[in-house]
């Protein structure tokens, strides 16, 4: 990804904050160093040479022992490294102004006008305030990276849910279209109504169910509208109990949950079972809360093959709740020899 | 006054190309004191006397003076005068550069001066430090010390020192017109006072810079000026 000029961590940026910094702390020597009222020509030399001492023991440990030892399991390997780095150029930094300068520049008169020990104090202390900085920017850094993560984990959650919706609605309409190519063929008379209520669910699936929430009232009158159309195709022994309780306000919820769970009762439970077969939804309302269940017979022949009970529509499901409801769901599934029944608690 | 006016302007005139710092180069601590440097010295037909300080008639002087008070000099330094005194000591006495210092005599036009020299040695070798004390002349001859006793700072004058043999020592004065060309063309970092009015200038550097400038520098033979060299032949 190309890096934007005003990313604080684009090259050009980071070169010149240094260079800001390393300017500042010129000025700010110069001023510290100076012998007279004004600086001479002699004290930028001195200060240049005093700051480019500093700069290998700043560097080396900014960009080295730092992020190699600075851990908290590293720090017995970074300190002692630290002090050898200060000691190590402390001392070069004394002896180039006490005695080197003498042959090195031989038309500038100066001397080490620090001892030893407080230069070591010095470059500490420089080696902290670097220190600090830099870690300051990382913080800013990390603290920018982990929204850009959010946001990315946020569209990573958005295209996975969009691809979960668009595996239901394939199955849904795939197993409504065949049952309505039945009617057509019997001529059923139902056969308009079916259409119209496939329309309205096509309008919901194609339009609506695009948000991450709708109101739930309008995800319930689907579910009954999806209760009359599966009612149209299922034997007529097919024993289908619908109870609901509560009251609607503004409740909101996700897309396309419930009916997945009917979706998959009508699909495993209504075929082969004559006799005994059922289907009991129920639905309870309380304030914020919504109780779902659906039980099922299983049926005798399955419209899935064998040993997929509701395997991918379950599944399915599962990652749309932890995705949409993480620790605000409850979901029991319970698989008995012949019945099938699906419990979910919802914290709208 | 008039005495001070004289001190000055002989000041001036003597140590002009000499370099003059508010601070003395050597301090007890460093001092040292080479029996090579006492006698009597000739340079150009003008005799320096050179004396240990606790061997000089200025100590004599000062000794005389403070005996004749119930503060004798013995009292004072219980016993240790002229003794190399240790840490403690020096915390008890608080002595001063001087106890360690030569007191240089030499007379000029029926005037007596009277000078310190501290010596110290750095970088293995021997620098002098020169400071005035006093003039005398034949009407103040005994009075107090001219120098000393007014509110005037003695300044120093730093000189190297080079024993060629137990007869001859050579005395390299620091150019003062050298490093006063180089501070004023800002090639040079040492605290100092200038007046661009008589076109002078002190240094105010510490005993420790010096010291620290004069261990760098003291092989640099731009600092010294051949000219202001003194050669003092013995004469005993």
């Amino acid at each position: 990804m190309e890096r934007k000029y005003w990313d604080l961590n684009h090259p050009l940026l980071r070169i010149l904050q240094h260079l800001a910094f390393w300017v500042l702390s010129f000025i700010l020597f110069l001023q510290l160093f100076k012998t007279g009222s004004k600086p001479e020509k002699v004290d930028y030399v001195y200060t240049a040479l005093f700051q480019l001492s500093l700069l290998p023991a700043v560097y080396i440990n900014l960009e080295l022992l730092l992020p190699k030892w600075g851990k908290k399991k590293r720090i017995l390997f970074y300190l002692p490294s630290l002090a050898i780095i200060i000691i190590l150029f402390s001392w070069i930094n004394y002896n180039f102004f006490a005695e080197w300068s003498a042959k090195l520049l031989p038309n500038y008169f100066f001397i080490s006008y620090f001892t030893f020990k407080e230069i070591i104090f010095f470059f500490t202390v420089y080696i902290i305030i670097t220190s600090l900085l830099k870690l300051s920017k990382s913080w800013f850094w990390v603290s920018e990276l982990e929204k850009e993560l959010l946001e990315k984990e946020k569209q990573k959650t958005e295209v996975e849910l969009k691809a979960l919706k668009a595996q239901i609605n394939p199955h849904f309409f795939f197993n409504t279209l065949n049952n309505i190519y039945s009617m057509a063929l019997d001529k059923d008379e139902r056969l308009p109504d079916t259409i119209l209520q496939l329309s309205d669910l096509m309008r919901y699936f194609l339009y609506e169910s695009k948000d991450n929430f709708i109101p739930l009232e309008k995800e319930l009158a689907v579910v009954n509208n999806y209760i009359a159309l599966q009612k149209i195709r299922s034997d007529a022994q097919l024993n289908i109990e619908v109870k609901s309780s509560g009251h609607i306000n503004s409740q909101q919820i996700a897309p396309l949950l419930l009916i997945t769970f009917l979706e998959n009762a009508f699909k495993h439970g209504a075929k082969g079972n004559a006799e005994r077969s059922f289907i009991r939804i129920k639905t309870e309302i309380e304030k914020s809360r919504l109780l779902f269940s659906v039980e099922n017979k299983k049926g005798l022949v399955d419209e899935t093959k064998a040993g997929d009970h509701g395997g991918l529509g379950l599944e399915n499901i599962k990652r749309q709740l932890e995705l949409l409801y993480p620790k605000k769901h409850l979901l029991t599934i319970k698989n008995m020899k012949d019945n099938f029944a699906v419990h979910l608690q919802l914290d709208l | 006054m008039k005495k001070l006016f004289i001190v000055l302007v002989i000041s001036f005139v003597v140590m002009q190309s000499c370099v003059t710092s508010l601070q003395p180069l050597a301090t007890y601590n460093t001092a040292i004191v080479d029996d090579r440097l006492a006698g009597t010295w000739n340079s150009d037909g003008q005799d320096y006397e050179v004396q240990k300080f606790f061997d000089s008639d200025l100590f004599k002087y000062i000794k005389k003076e403070m005996d004749k008070t119930k503060d004798s000099i013995d009292k004072v330094f219980k016993g240790n005068v002229g003794k190399e005194l240790s840490e403690k000591e020096m915390e008890e006495f608080a002595p001063i550069l001087y106890f360690k210092s030569y007191v240089i005599t030499y007379t000029k036009d029926k005037i007596e001066y009277v000078m310190f020299g501290s010596m110290v040695k750095l970088n293995g070798q021997f620098f002098i430090n020169f400071a005035p004390i006093d003039i005398n002349t034949d009407k103040n001859k005994g009075e107090a010390f001219e120098i000393t006793s007014t509110d005037q700072l003695a300044t120093h004058t730093i000189a190297r020192v080079q024993f060629t043999n137990s007869n001859t020592v050579t005395l390299d004065f620091i150019d003062g017109g050298f490093l006063y060309d180089q501070v004023k063309s800002g090639r040079m970092k040492i605290k100092n006072e200038r007046d661009d009015l008589y076109d002078t200038f002190l240094i105010t550097a510490s005993t420790d810079e010096l010291q620290q400038f004069i261990q760098k520098y003291g092989n640099d033979d731009r600092f010294f000026n051949k000219e202001n060299s003194v050669t003092l032949i013995r004469k005993s």
